[in-house]
């Protein structure tokens, strides 16, 4: 019933537009990933979202909003069940038939969630929280027990996104963070216009880095889009952590990955606190 | 037999690109048939350039064969953009619009066209050949 301990979780803030919702597949492809779950069950996941996260795009917020307002996406692994849950603070909507969508999106969600909830946020914004059922082998994870979830109050839901910034992902445990990174990586080498090379080596980058995140705490992962380049921020973090993953880049012999790598670069941010910065700098298009 | 000279004409240019969203290909399969392909993943943000693809085909007098076999996924918005398009078939004549469902469609595709009942009103077959020879009537 509970939502777990938060280190089974992966939250993502996105502005409330349409090209966000490829992000927030891609997020959902890394956490279904991420918690080990098949091919079909890691489909349903990601229909599961995007229906819940077009839903918002369409609805919550009205037509003519100058800046695109943002809303949150949560997944936690459940045990038995992966939980989505997706939240705006935008005027609420009453899905019905008609319009572009025929009304398809919520009985998509209910045939394929155990449980599908939709509540009204106190002072504007809807809550949907489905629950996907997942077999798998083995003990369920270690996230099945009372959770804090009720101290998160409405307050702390999604705000607008600043500008330029395409999503912000928050990784409740630097374990899962390979698995989205390689995602998040995935989605700027193709808004970039990386050549498969270039993301193959993007990829081997981020797996090195990821594999060096070994502290026990959350990772927050911010996109944002400049002309020229991409940039994916990972930090705060722990301190040396940055320097930590800059090592693990390091191989005898060849020098540093991201030196050999075409695509992406890293460096140690100059941001207050800790942060790794991994540049994709866009091709020139056509 | 059937050439298929995809065209990076264009709808594929209008197409958003963003963040690696889907593409549509269309060529022309002969005089009276048009191919729609749809690449990558499809959602909100690439149903309006699905729409003018059929429209575009629609106004040359061409029947379209819907091509499923590069799609990765799709979401309600474009459910309801082949509803809109495949159910206006009608009367005894051969059907205008036929979706090409091969048996490697992408799982979540799949899932979503059965969970919305898609196939069970719009004409579709599981290979190419099949869904021209519907269109152009031959079965």
């Amino acid at each position: 019933m509970n939502a777990g301990n938060g280190h089974g979780e992966i939250r993502l803030v996105v502005p409330a537009r349409s090209e966000s919702l490829t992000v927030v597949r891609q997020i959902a492809a890394g956490a279904a990933d991420a918690f080990g779950l098949d091919e079909e069950e890691a489909a349903d996941l990601k229909v599961v979202v995007a229906e819940a996260s077009n839903n918002v795009v369409r609805h919550a917020f009205g037509e003519g909003q100058e800046a695109p307002r943002a809303f949150e996406v949560e997944i936690e692994d459940a045990g038995r069940s992966v939980v989505a849950i997706v939240r705006d603070r935008g005027g609420g909507f009453i899905p019905t038939a008609g319009g572009d969508s025929l009304g398809l999106g919520i009985p998509i969600m209910a045939s394929i969630s155990r449980a599908l909830e939709l509540r009204s946020i106190e002072g504007g914004g809807v809550e949907l929280r489905a629950e996907i059922p997942v077999s798998r082998p083995g003990p369920p994870p270690d996230t099945d027990r009372p959770g804090k979830r009720e101290e998160r109050s409405d307050q702390e839901a999604a705000e607008p996104a600043v500008d330029g910034t395409a999503a912000r992902v928050t990784v409740g445990s630097s374990k899962l963070l390979r698995s989205v990174l390689a995602r998040m990586i995935g989605f700027a080498a193709a808004g970039a216009g990386l050549t498969t090379d270039e993301l193959a080596d993007g990829l081997m980058v981020s797996d090195a880095l990821a594999g060096a995140a070994t502290w026990d705490g959350a990772v927050e992962v911010t996109v944002t889009e400049h002309d020229d380049r991409i940039q994916l921020t990972l930090g705060p973090l722990p301190q040396g952590a940055g320097q930590g993953m800059l090592d693990a880049l390091e191989v005898p012999g060849i020098g540093s990955l991201a030196r050999a790598a075409s695509g992406v670069s890293v460096e140690l941010g100059d941001g207050p606190g800790e942060e790794l910065v991994l540049t994709v700098t866009r091709r020139e298009a056509g | 037999m059937l050439s298929r000279g995809i065209q990076n004409g264009a709808m594929t240019d209008q197409a958003t690109g963003h963040w690696g969203a889907g593409r549509i290909e269309t060529s022309e399969l002969d005089s009276s048939v048009e191919l729609v392909g749809l690449i990558g993943e499809h959602d909100l943000s690439t149903a309006q350039d699905l729409r003018r693809a059929f429209e575009t085909a629609r106004r040359n007098g061409r029947a379209i064969v819907v091509d499923l076999s590069n799609v990765t996924f799709v979401d309600s918005s474009i459910v309801a953009v082949l509803v809109e398009y495949g159910k206006q078939d009608g009367g005894d004549q051969a059907p205008a619009f036929v979706l090409w469902v091969p048996p490697s469609l992408d799982a979540s595709v799949r899932r979503v066209l059965e969970l919305t009942g898609l196939p069970d009103y719009i004409p579709s077959a599981d290979t190419l050949d099949s869904a021209v020879g519907q269109v152009s009537g031959g079965g």
